[in-house]
């Protein structure tokens, strides 16, 4: 049997092919905004071809994420949670609870061991602690998110900003900048900032451990650096930490054909 | 998206009393465009004494700038967003309550939503409330018109509940609606018609009992009124202060075919199979959050935002009416009793009701189990009306209980400015699918 999963981000399109349950071919590329269809279909063929397989040879593809309606040639979707839970599953079968950080988007999910969600929490509109507030701020500071990661990791500074609301944030940054407040401070603030509204995401509800760090922001090793050192947890976290979700919509194909 | 079928269907069927409703509330709308014809004060705000105030004093109509808000939200996406720039053009800020700005941008523009000229307010009254907007807006719309004004203290407190300091702030507020009928006699030149106001507030009383037998019947399985129709329903007799005889008859017409919907078992949703509680309206604007989840075969059966109703809670869990809820108003005779009988209805929000969290997880629990609700879902309220005061504390303890809770952020006062319909509807599903619930397809 062979399934697909595509999950469709603000960011980026990542996809997962499965043959008999096991990852054949898989990719990553940007979603290029208004036109995320398209960036599907092209990455979609791009993964097709690495498979050595043609669409009809797919028994069944599932959507996950915020674009998941745009992808027309998907045979069904599935909301991200419900996705999340069964990559990481499939990952970390031990895992009882999962943080997902992507571009606009956090997700607390706590579940069984056999994949049912005990409760969850999203954060809301504002969208301070993400990975697109993350990038705005590397581009204010004239670094990449990568070098943020790194200069953080020099300063030795307590600065903190607002962590609740991104324009806030942003006034706060502007404010530093004006104060000729050095920049390694700045990023150890802005990254402090993101850890400290992920950890009040997480304090919304409850949650067991294991807990497993996807989605973008995972990469961040200053991010969670600074999460770790605010929840006193060691995370663990996949090698492709973004690709949990479009794996466990792949996952949910199968058991979609087999009923 | 991933499907279910449905696996029940109950017999439903539309609502005989809904017609008649309509009716109740275009009259109440009739008056205000009739204002001008029959000398009728038109006043700006609201008091707390509802639609009492209007029965004795008949020459006075009160418009409160909520209703009126949603309703313009409601009918035009961008005249609201017009009205919140020219507000904030006046340098209010956009963390103002979108009721509010709303309101006072249509003012300023003196444009209403309706056609023509923003109609003129002649009285400004702004009575109990918690919303420190609403008590703003009093001041900005007296000055803007130049016109008397009359301003009631905020009665509430946040703390353990206290039943002296609640009886005090009763009488204080007593004491104020006492001082704004002298203050309305002497600014209309009208006497207040005591006999009138009495019997209305008896009457008024009936109705709140008929409102609570129906919100009684909820209780059943299927669910004979959904909340969404229920909202339609349920400001008649309150923010809609429509002719308070034909009021009472109305709510006996709702009570009766709901009390013959549940013994028959007809369902307001054909496909209902989960049940949740709201615990507050989304925008008003966007009711059809329930006609989406009723794809789910989820019904709304309760919302706290309209409180209990006047049930009490039996030992079996159930929730019913008291023993002789009317009885006991029946020997009232004056002015003041009738104040005070009506504004007794504040003691337990006072008496640190209300905005105790603890107390109301603990009744949100009960309420959830004589409901049998599956879920429950809290809105964070941005600024305006029930703001965020206990919602947080809530979700914990739902959690804690095991019991399925969905946050969503939004204004619920909102000028359209402020709200994300398909994030919300995504949210949704997120909560659905994620306790193993698909859409109903046949």
């Amino acid at each position: 049997m062979i399934t697909a999963g595509i999950d469709v981000g603000v960011k980026t399109v990542k996809i997962v092919i499965l043959k008999n349950n096991e990852i054949i071919a898989g990719g990553m590329a940007p979603s290029e905004g208004f036109e995320r269809g398209k960036a599907t279909e092209k990455l979609w063929n791009n993964v097709l071809k690495q498979a050595g397989l043609s669409e009809s040879g797919v028994d069944t593809i599932i959507a996950t994420g915020t674009g998941k309606t745009d992808v027309g040639f998907a045979n069904n979707n599935v909301v991200e949670v419900v996705a999340d839970v069964q990559g990481v599953l499939r990952l970390f079968p031990s895992a009882r609870t999962l943080i997902d950080t992507g571009a606009e988007q956090i997700r607390v999910v706590k579940f069984d061991e056999m994949g049912r969600v005990i409760n969850y929490v999203l954060n809301q509109q504002c969208g301070a602690g993400l990975g697109a507030f993350a990038e705005s701020m590397a581009r204010a500071l004239g670094v990449t998110l990568e070098e943020m990661s790194r200069l953080m990791l020099s300063s030795k500074s307590d600065t903190t900003i607002n962590a609740e609301c991104g324009v806030y944030a942003s006034l706060d940054v502007v404010t530093l900048i004006h104060n000729n407040t050095a920049k390694a401070d700045i990023a150890r603030a802005i990254l402090d900032a993101i850890a400290n509204k992920i950890n009040s995401t997480v304090n919304l509800t409850n949650i067991d451990k294991p807990v497993v760090l996807i989605g973008g922001v995972a990469h961040n090793e200053g991010i969670v650096d600074a999460l770790r050192r605010r929840m006193g947890i060691d995370f663990l976290i996949p090698q492709e930490p973004e690709m949990a979700g479009a794996l466990g919509a792949a996952l949910i194909g199968i058991s979609e054909v087999s009923q | 998206m991933l499907i279910q079928r449905p696996e029940k269907r109950w017999e439903t069927r539309p609502l005989e009393c809904w017609n008649k409703a309509k009716e109740l509330r275009k009259q109440f709308y009739q008056k205000e465009s009739t204002a001008k014809e029959t000398n009728t004060f038109i006043i700006g705000g609201g008091d707390s004494l509802g639609m009492g105030m209007m029965v004795g004093m008949p020459v006075c109509h009160f418009i409160h700038p909520n209703p009126l808000a949603a309703e313009m939200v409601n009918a035009s996406d961008s005249f609201p967003r017009e009205c919140r720039a020219a507000f904030e053009a006046k340098g209010y800020g956009h963390d103002w309550c979108g009721y509010m700005a709303s309101y006072l941008g249509s003012m300023m523009l003196n444009r209403s939503f309706r056609g023509g000229e923003f109609p003129r307010r002649d009285i400004s009254v702004t009575g109990n409330d918690l919303c420190n907007f609403f008590f703003k807006h009093g001041q900005l719309e007296s000055e803007y018109w130049d016109i008397p004004m009359h301003h009631e203290d905020s009665m509430t407190y946040y703390g353990e509940p206290d039943p002296e300091r609640a009886n005090a702030l009763v009488e204080c507020l007593v004491a104020q609606n006492l001082d704004l009928i002298e203050f309305l006699e002497k600014a209309t030149g009208k006497k207040f018609d005591d006999e009138a106001y009495v019997e209305s507030f008896k009457r008024g009383r009936r109705t709140g009992v008929l409102r609570a037998e129906v919100i009684e019947t909820l209780q059943n399985i299927p669910a004979p009124l959904d909340e969404k129709s229920g909202y339609s329903l349920f400001t008649l007799g309150g923010l809609v202060g429509s002719d308070p005889e034909q009021t009472e008859k109305l709510w006996e017409m709702i009570r009766d075919e709901m009390r013959w919907r549940a013994e028959n078992q007809i369902a307001a949703v054909a496909t209902e199979r989960y049940r949740f509680k709201d615990g507050f309206p989304p925008p008003w604007y966007c009711l059809n959050y329930y006609r989406y989840m009723e794809e789910y075969g989820a019904v709304c059966v309760s919302v706290n935002y309209g409180g209990t109703g006047g049930l009490e809670e039996q030992p079996d869990g159930s929730y019913k009416l008291p023993k002789n809820p009317v009885e006991r108003f029946e020997n009232i005779k004056t002015r003041e009793d009738a104040v005070r009988a009506q504004l007794s209805g504040w003691r337990n929000f006072m008496a640190g009701g209300l905005p105790n969290p603890e107390g109301n997880s603990e009744r949100l629990l009960k309420w959830i189990k004589a409901f049998k609700c599956d879920g429950v879902i809290l809105q964070l309220q941005r600024n305006g009306i029930g703001c965020v005061d206990k919602e947080r504390e809530e979700t914990i303890r739902m959690v804690e209980e095991g019991i399925p809770v969905m946050n969503w952020e939004t204004s619920h006062a909102g000028s359209r400015t402020d709200f994300d319909e398909n994030r919300m509807f995504d949210q949704l599903d997120t909560f659905m699918e994620s306790q193993g619930l698909r859409k109903l397809v046949d």
